[in-house]
């Protein structure tokens, strides 16, 4: 018994560092500001892209569902990046691509996303006076 | 004389579990609603010696099984999965001693037991983090073949729960579970342990570290770990390598198993 409890509490040791490990990392790497920065570096004179940032969106490989969702939005152009959405897990920043002359429905984006399983927040869009940064509508 | 002892070795010689905690795809997808999902897995395990206890009874003795696993997952929401894993042994083969020094061997093949699980899950996103705590029934049907004595499956219903943590960084991921088994009898009650240390090299390129921690109510536990390698070739295909050694392999006291293995197993998934 004494055996197991020892090997017990080595597991317990391991998984306790692992998990100040993988909470640790998520240092303050990324800001609201430097959002703004790769926003508006993908968004400038781009009137058909909008960006999201998604909270929860840290991993491409479970985040694909999102792409799932959005590119079964018929506004969305399925032509431009990976089927009209382009991801960045870094920012937590998704960017979506819309059709020439449609004007996106942001509260069709915000329940695709959240149905890919993520907290949609905040939308970038860049328009005749600049980014403009503001809160997703909520949803109904 | 001779079959007889080989149909007592046979009973007390207890069958070794293969099951394993991961739920498909790859534990992690898909989270969205309405998605579904495949997995194949090949899997090979290799046990090197016949123990009881901790002692090797017979040393060169070994079991080599290698199956295929077919998995399937459906999403109605976040919340609610629906998983099913079937295994098929392709070949199973143990040395079994027999009197006077010399050994016989034994083969298994056919489907294993099927595995249905519901995994309940609780979101949470965060400001660069996100994860999530489960809650998974489970339930084993007991559809395996017996060709013989000797048979991979346990042939008996079984009832499981799981509690598990999961969360996730742009670098890094952890989870861990607790599982507990029952089956009817004469199986023995299982639980489990795990925790997996993940690093998110590339945007489509995980490696992992996965310890196990097993033991049983006849006294026997393992210790088992290694690497683990999840590959994203594309938003459908997902593929995954891993690789598992017994550290530690304390069989129970009453009755004799094959232990000190080694565990291979190759996996590809399709998401929808």
């Amino acid at each position: 018994m004494n055996f197991k409890l020892k090997h017990l509490a080595s597991f317990i040791a391991f998984g306790g560092i692992s998990l100040l490990l993988a909470h640790s990392s998520y240092a303050a790497k990324v800001s609201p500001e430097t959002r703004i920065v790769t926003a508006t570096a993908q968004l400038e004179n781009k009137p058909n892209l909008i960006a999201v940032y998604a909270k929860g969106f840290v991993c491409n490989s479970c985040g694909i569902g999102i792409r799932i969702h959005l590119s079964k939005i018929d506004s969305v152009d399925l032509t431009s990046f990976n089927r009209g959405v382009e991801m960045d897990p870094a920012q937590q920043l998704l960017f979506i691509a819309f059709k020439p002359g449609v004007e996106p429905d942001l509260e069709v984006i915000h329940r695709a996303i959240y149905d890919a399983g993520y907290e949609p927040d905040l939308y970038y869009r860049w328009t005749d006076s600049g980014l403009i940064v503001a809160p997703l509508p909520p949803l109904n | 004389m001779r079959p007889n002892i080989l149909r007592l070795f046979a009973l007390l010689v207890s069958i070794h579990s293969t099951s394993f905690a991961d739920q498909p795809i790859m534990n992690m997808m898909p989270r969205w609603d309405g998605g579904y999902g495949i997995q194949v897995l090949a899997e090979n395990i290799h046990h090197s010696d016949l123990k009881k206890g901790k002692d090797v009874i017979a040393s060169g003795h070994s079991e080599t099984i290698q199956q295929l696993h077919l998995q399937g997952v459906y999403t109605w929401d976040r919340s609610v999965r629906l998983t099913f894993k079937l295994p098929y042994v392709t070949d199973a083969r143990r040395e079994v001693p027999v009197v006077g020094g010399t050994k016989t061997i034994e083969h298994d093949s056919g489907w294993g037991d099927l595995t249905l699980a519901l995994p309940l899950k609780k979101y949470f996103n965060l400001n660069q983090r996100t994860g999530n705590w489960s809650l998974t029934p489970q339930l084993r049907v007991p559809l395996g073949n017996k060709a013989n004595d000797y048979s991979i499956a346990k042939r008996v219903w079984g009832g499981g729960l799981s509690l598990g943590y999961e969360t996730e960084t742009y670098d890094f991921y952890f989870a861990t579970s607790l599982t507990a088994w029952t089956f009817e009898s004469p199986e023995a009650a299982e639980w489990s342990a795990s925790f997996d240390l993940g690093w998110n090299v590339r945007n489509d390129l995980q490696l992992l570290w996965e310890s196990d921690f097993k033991w049983d109510d006849e006294d026997a536990f393992t210790l088992s770990a290694g690497p683990a390698f999840y590959w994203r070739y594309s938003d459908r295909v997902h593929t995954r390598l891993e690789w598992k050694h017994d550290f530690v392999s304390h069989m129970g006291s009453d009755r004799a198993q094959y232990g000190n293995g080694d565990r291979i197993n190759l996996g590809i998934g399709l998401v929808y």
